[in-house]
């Protein structure tokens, strides 16, 4: 009996330790599935979609900061970590590939419409992008680099930063919600604030789109998540979200940057091509014409392919072996879009099947 | 058997009044030991090594190698940064794999084990003051390696405030306040480790069987961590937060990796502080 008794403490021990972790939301997802069944309750009068998005715009001069949590799901191939930080940007090519395929975090601090700062915790490494003013700081701890970028008179730092926020994604969504796709609102939370869900889901069921969902803080507007969910996959393919977030406003000393001793310090005009790490949005490309209309468009670039895009031979390497040889080309499918480098140079790109883009090409 | 209701009455007394001596005892058999003082020693070399390699060959890293480790050249104080990335993954957990294994199972192969039973402590006091001397040199190695790279770096190279990784400087208090914190950080990401050992180490009577089972299963860990298909086991691994530490170089300090570090290793220490109890206070004890 007695020696029963002595290993009573370690059958229990693993049912709390797993109930403690669980608790204190090691794993956020359980707990944010819960109150959000909670919240749902409490709610009866729910705001029209173009309410809770001029709510949004209302957010401009909101201050707050909190944690970032950026993830991607392309189905694309997923690496080992093992090359650790510092080797991970040590090239533009890898850059992008990290972006595409590993997750991040970051912590972000906003007070009002001039002062921001958005710090990308990367293991033992960090990047950051802190504005104040029309003065923008670019820093790269791994690189120990400093770019210093002077505003004209409007813009935001945000457009530097390697993760968009949310406030980027609402204003994006905003502009694309037209005849070929509907808005629901429904209740939600995040972070321990209740939310509006604005669901975004395209009518057209050829495109890769499925949904879009934008949670949107009741009481200030912030938009706190961002998800873009794909067909055919049950992990949303992109999101952005606040893990926590404080409407306090943020330290002064938040929106200071001196570049260390030691550092590589530039200068760059805000007419060069931006910096950061994000892929090449399709839309970037000269020369473009767009086939079709709504979700299933695609967008068909004339000229040379390596060429338009501004390629290194390190980025265009990485392309090749992203790529597989599909039908008049090469095709890189992943589960939210797909692109065709046909052999003609021409570049298409759409949310649509690669056989879209093969027909399209034809 | 329980060894508490053998004891006379006036040695328990005497344990009673001086509960820490088995523990000052502990500490004290630990650290006068040739193989720890060498293990230490082993750890001071590390930093120092890559003090004058660096030195030696004058050139700086362009973005390879460990982190921190472009940075020495411009910064002595870096050189105890770099020391512990490159330490932690292998050389931390192999030497806390060789105090950890040795607990019991060393105690036991060299037939003193009934001896220390015999004296009024009880089992699981005795397992107390074991794991205490593994969590102190938890605790020692990191400060060991620390000190020996900013000694060496501040030796061969120019000392200057420390940039931080958000690109701010600190200045020596601010230094030593986060130094200090990256110590006890990375103790504390040793301590389920430390558990594990101890568990492993009452299931035998050989020693080196234990060091090695602990070591394997620190590197099967680490393994596991950097597969991506794994990754919702990947806040389970006890050594998933063990580079966590540089989110207390950032400005101001991130304490999210802290707190779930802890949680994470107060749950390893629980699950395993228990198996450890529950089999060496039911075994038998034959050596």
């Amino acid at each position: 009996m007695t020696r029963l008794m002595r290993w009573l403490p370690a059958l229990v021990a693993p049912a709390v330790a797993a109930g403690a972790m669980l608790g204190a939301g090691a794993l956020p997802a359980y707990a944010g599935q819960a109150s959000e069944a909670r919240a749902a309750a409490w709610h009866t009068t729910t705001p029209s979609p173009s309410q809770v998005l001029a709510l949004v715009a209302q957010a401009r001069q909101a201050h707050y900061s909190g944690t970032l949590q950026q993830s991607s799901d392309l189905g694309l191939p997923q690496l080992p970590a093992a090359t650790g930080g510092a080797d991970a940007g040590s090239s533009q090519a890898s850059g992008i590939l990290e972006f595409l395929t590993a997750s991040h975090k970051a912590r972000v601090y906003v007070d009002g419409e001039t002062r921001q700062r958005v710090q990308v915790l990367d293991s033992l490494a960090e990047r950051d992008a802190v504005r104040d003013g029309a003065s923008v700081w670019l820093w790269d701890s791994s690189k120990n680099q400093a770019v210093h970028v002077t505003l004209p008179s409007k813009g935001s730092a945000r457009d530097f930063a390697p993760v968009g926020t949310p406030q980027d994604l609402a204003e994006q969504l905003v502009s694309k919600v037209g005849t070929d796709s509907t808005l629901t609102v429904s209740p939600g939370s995040q972070a321990g604030r209740s939310t509006w869900r604005v669901t975004l889901t395209p009518t057209s069921s050829q495109t890769l789109l499925r949904r879009a969902v934008l949670s949107v803080d009741q009481k200030t507007g912030v938009p706190l998540a961002a998800e873009i969910d794909a067909r055919g996959q049950r992990s949303p393919a992109v999101s952005v979200q606040f893990t926590s977030i404080d409407f306090g406003t943020p330290a002064a000393s938040n929106f200071a940057f001196t570049p260390p001793s030691g550092a590589t310090v530039s200068q760059r005009s805000l007419t060069g091509r931006q910096p950061g790490n994000g892929p090449h949005a399709p839309g970037s490309l000269q020369g473009v014409t767009t086939i079709g209309s709504g979700w299933t468009s695609v967008i068909a670039a004339s000229q040379g392919a390596a060429g338009t895009l501004g390629l290194t031979a390190d980025q265009t390497r990485t392309l090749t072996a992203l790529t597989r040889r599909v039908d008049g080309g090469r095709g890189l499918q992943t589960s939210l879009f797909s692109v065709l480098l046909a052999n003609d140079g021409r570049v298409y790109a759409g949310a649509v099947p690669l056989s879209a883009l093969e027909s399209a090409a034809k | 058997m329980s060894p508490d209701e053998a004891a006379p009455a006036a040695t328990r007394r005497s344990a009673a009044l001086r509960p820490f001596a088995l523990f000052g005892s502990e500490l004290a058999t630990l650290f006068l030991r040739r193989r720890t003082i060498a293990m230490l020693a082993a750890l001071a070399v590390v930093p120092v090594l890559i003090a004058v390699v660096v030195r030696v060959t004058g050139a700086g890293s362009n973005g390879r190698g460990p982190a921190f480790l472009g940075s020495i050249t411009d910064n002595g104080l870096f050189v105890g940064f770099t020391a512990l990335v490159v330490c932690i993954p292998l050389f931390l957990p192999l030497t806390l794999g060789v105090v950890a294994g040795d607990t019991i199972a060393g105690e036991a192969a060299l037939g003193t084990l009934r001896y220390l039973l015999v004296a009024p402590a009880g089992r699981a006091r005795l397992l107390l003051a074991k794991y205490a001397g593994v969590a102190a040199f938890a605790l020692a190695a990191p400060v060991v390696i620390v000190l020996a790279g900013m000694g060496i770096g501040a030796l061969l190279f120019p000392v200057r405030p420390v940039t931080l990784l958000s690109g701010d400087t600190t200045d020596a208090a601010g230094l030593l306040a986060r130094t200090a914190l990256l110590a006890c950080y990375v103790a504390l990401s040793l301590l389920g480790l430390g558990a594990i050992g101890l568990f492993v180490s009452t299931l035998t009577t050989v020693p080196v069987g234990a060091m090695a089972a602990t070591v394997v299963l620190a590197g099967a860990s680490q393994i596991l961590d950097q597969l991506p298909q794994l990754d919702w086991l990947h806040p389970w691994l006890f050594t998933h937060y063990w580079l966590g530490f540089g989110d207390l170089l950032r400005d101001p300090i991130v304490w999210d990796s802290y707190g779930q570090d802890a949680l994470l290793q107060a749950a390893y220490l629980a699950v395993f502080g228990a198996l450890a109890y529950a089999r060496f206070a039911t075994k038998d004890i034959l050596s």
